[in-house]
């Protein structure tokens, strides 16, 4: 007898039209990275979770900071993070950049990176996932995702898309 | 837009490492480390072509004085039964950066992926890590701030995927 069993494989590609600034020590959820995975029957998988974004030296912090310091984690709910909001354990890390000019502004477009967060999830069964982002503190640390403010070796604003794989293994 | 289908990936194995400690590299140049969580048996589906071995994994630049330099290379390698050896030069990664004013922004979120011809069998593969010159070491897995302030015991899990394709 065989058995056919439909996986998931979910590629949500975001095209931002602005730039998300990550300057609060409140955690906010990083645009794009939200995905329902329409696991209603809270079918237990194993996955992984893939999200490719950018991120760089907030350029239009007051403060004479040239690194940032995001901690992110990663989040399920059943509810859409209504109420039911949980830290996926082990997924909570850093991204950070610093450069010789630290302490001006001077080199801040040095800083700009991108970054892909890959995360194997076993015996996943919530219907939501998605990460959230805040500063190390509001001064020194802030970043600014998706784009930047140059490019083609000039001042030129421009947006990154952001690519979410979830691909059920 | 979600797709549905009935395998995404070909013969799938992963492993995800849960650490409770950390992992110092070596001190010393190009003495290299096998990083924990990162080596797997692995035999591709019959009649694939290549396979994909992924892996995330957190460091932090143990030179953390103003302007410490912190340079680090991967070789991706495998065991032909008696000796481990890089698969191929064509493969090496690096990492690194300086750590110009601040210990906060000493950390790498690591993500690599290689794409290897298939072989026959299993076969046993391992990721190492050396740095390119002395006292340029690497904590690797332990996480030193979070939530703005410093952390103790806190720890990021190494995934690691390997397919067929």
């Amino acid at each position: 007898m065989t058995y056919k069993v439909d996986k998931l494989c979910i590629f949500q590609n975001t095209s931002h039209t602005s730039h998300q600034t990550i300057n609060s020590t409140s955690y906010t959820e990083v645009s794009g990275s939200k995905c329902d995975l329409n696991n209603t029957e809270q079918r237990n998988m194993n996955l992984f979770y893939k999200f490719n974004f950018q991120c760089g030296q907030n350029p239009t912090s007051p403060y004479s900071d040239d690194h940032y310091l995001i901690h992110m984690k990663l989040q399920s709910s059943n509810d859409n993070f209504s109420s039911d909001i949980n830290d996926i354990p082990g997924f909570k890390f850093n991204i950070a950049h610093d450069s010789a000019y630290a302490g001006s502004t001077a080199g801040h477009d040095y800083s700009i990176m991108s970054y892909t967060a890959f995360m194997i999830l076993e015996n996943f069964n919530k219907r939501y996932l998605r990460l959230v982002a805040r500063a190390y503190d509001t001064t020194n640390f802030t970043g600014m995702l998706h784009g930047y403010t140059f490019f083609d070796g000039a001042s030129s604003t421009y947006y990154y898309d952001t690519l979410l794989q979830i691909v059920e293994i | 837009m979600t797709f549905i289908r009935s395998s995404a990936l070909l013969k799938p194995e992963f492993l995800v490492t849960t650490h409770t400690s950390s992992q110092e590299t070596s001190n010393t140049a190009n003495v290299s480390t096998v990083i924990n969580g990162s080596s797997i048996t692995y035999e591709p589906y019959p009649g694939s072509n290549k396979v994909v071995y992924e892996i995330s994994f957190y460091a932090t630049n143990h030179n953390i004085t103003q302007y410490g330099e912190c340079a680090q290379y991967l070789k991706l390698e495998e065991y032909n039964g008696s000796i481990w050896s890089e698969i191929s030069s064509t493969n090496r990664k690096n990492f690194g950066s300086e750590s110009a004013n601040a210990i906060q922004t000493s950390y790498f979120y690591v993500h690599l992926r290689y794409v290897l011809p298939a072989w026959s069998g299993s076969k046993q593969l391992r990721l190492t890590i050396a740095a390119a010159e002395n006292d340029e070491k690497v904590v690797l897995h332990k996480i030193n701030f979070f939530d703005g302030g410093n952390a103790t015991s806190m720890f990021y899990n190494t995934s690691l995927l390997v397919y067929s394709i």
